[in-house]
């Protein structure tokens, strides 16, 4: 994950890729039972990497995510409270697809958790 | 407590049923269906999105904590009532999760949909793995329903209505 290697995380109907540093992209369905240790641990290494860079931000692309099950979001939740209570505190702008109902909801709901650092953006 | 209420001159019209024994690996197929036929019953994409959310969440919850036997099965129902769009899960869950789950309905529904959400997302990280705490709190929130609890027996049914 350092330099502009693309790393990409393969699930049951998703992918996940951190195509540089301050850069990820969902795509597909996330429905997993428990997807704490693989999104979660991907989602991780993600923060601390930006955290040992002292990145300013991390975008995430989410325009492509089909569907996330609740225990999708609670990876996101995690993600949050790992930047509030880290070391170095960065923007985490969460990138949705307007037309898509859940996101609306769902996102800007997390976004509301954490305004100072959270931000979303609707197109 | 919210509800929404049906006019007692309206008929159901029940548009799908599904039985099958309670996997995991049916879930996905199953909220992709209800989403395309409701959205083409509905003529409203956005209301097919809703129903399938609602259905997969519903259908997650139940199939976590359903009895374990061969005998084991679980039902959806999706109908329509007049204005009202209902879904129905019913299962069989193992006893003790019956007494959780009505102290979580208990708890979900004296909060209006928008801070049972919030509320739900600040508890959700403290819980262990594996669980978020957040599926009904969402099928209010994202999925724009109200929910009911009815138990009979061993037989418990989750209802979630929403306005068409």
């Amino acid at each position: 994950m350092q330099g502009t290697q693309s790393v990409e995380l393969t699930g049951e109907g998703f992918t996940v890729q951190n195509q540089e540093p301050s850069r990820v992209v969902f795509r597909g369905t996330v429905s997993m039972r428990d997807p704490s240790r693989v999104v979660g641990g991907y989602l991780r290494r993600i923060h601390d990497t930006a955290v040992a860079s002292k990145l300013p931000e991390v975008t995430v692309e989410l325009r492509e995510l089909k569907f996330m099950n609740s225990s999708g979001l609670r990876v996101f939740l995690e993600w949050v409270e790992n930047i509030r209570t880290g070391a170095h505190r960065y923007r985490l702008r969460l990138r949705i697809n307007k037309s898509v109902s859940w996101q609306r909801s769902s996102f800007f709901a997390i976004a509301d958790l954490a305004p100072e650092f959270v931000t979303v953006e609707s197109t | 407590m919210a509800s929404v209420q049906v006019p007692s001159d309206v008929a159901a019209q029940q548009l799908v049923h599904l039985q099958f024994r309670p996997m995991w690996k049916y879930i996905q197929g199953i909220r992709q269906f209800c989403d395309s036929f409701a959205a083409t019953s509905f003529d409203d994409p956005e209301l097919g999105h809703r129903v399938g959310l609602v259905i997969h969440e519903l259908t997650e919850n139940a199939i976590k904590y359903n009895r374990k036997d061969d005998q084991a099965s679980l039902g959806i129902t999706l109908r329509r009532l007049g204005n009202i769009v209902e879904v129905e899960v019913a299962n069989t869950p193992e006893p003790e999760a019956v007494e959780g789950l009505r102290a979580k309905f208990s708890g979900l529904q004296s909060l209006p949909a928008r801070e049972a959400y919030m509320a739900a997302m600040r508890r959700a990280t403290t819980l262990p793995q594996g669980k978020s705490g957040l599926g009904l709190a969402r099928v209010r929130h994202d999925g724009g329903m109200e929910l009911a609890l009815n138990i009979e027996q061993d037989v418990v049914r989750i209802t979630a209505r929403g306005t068409i």
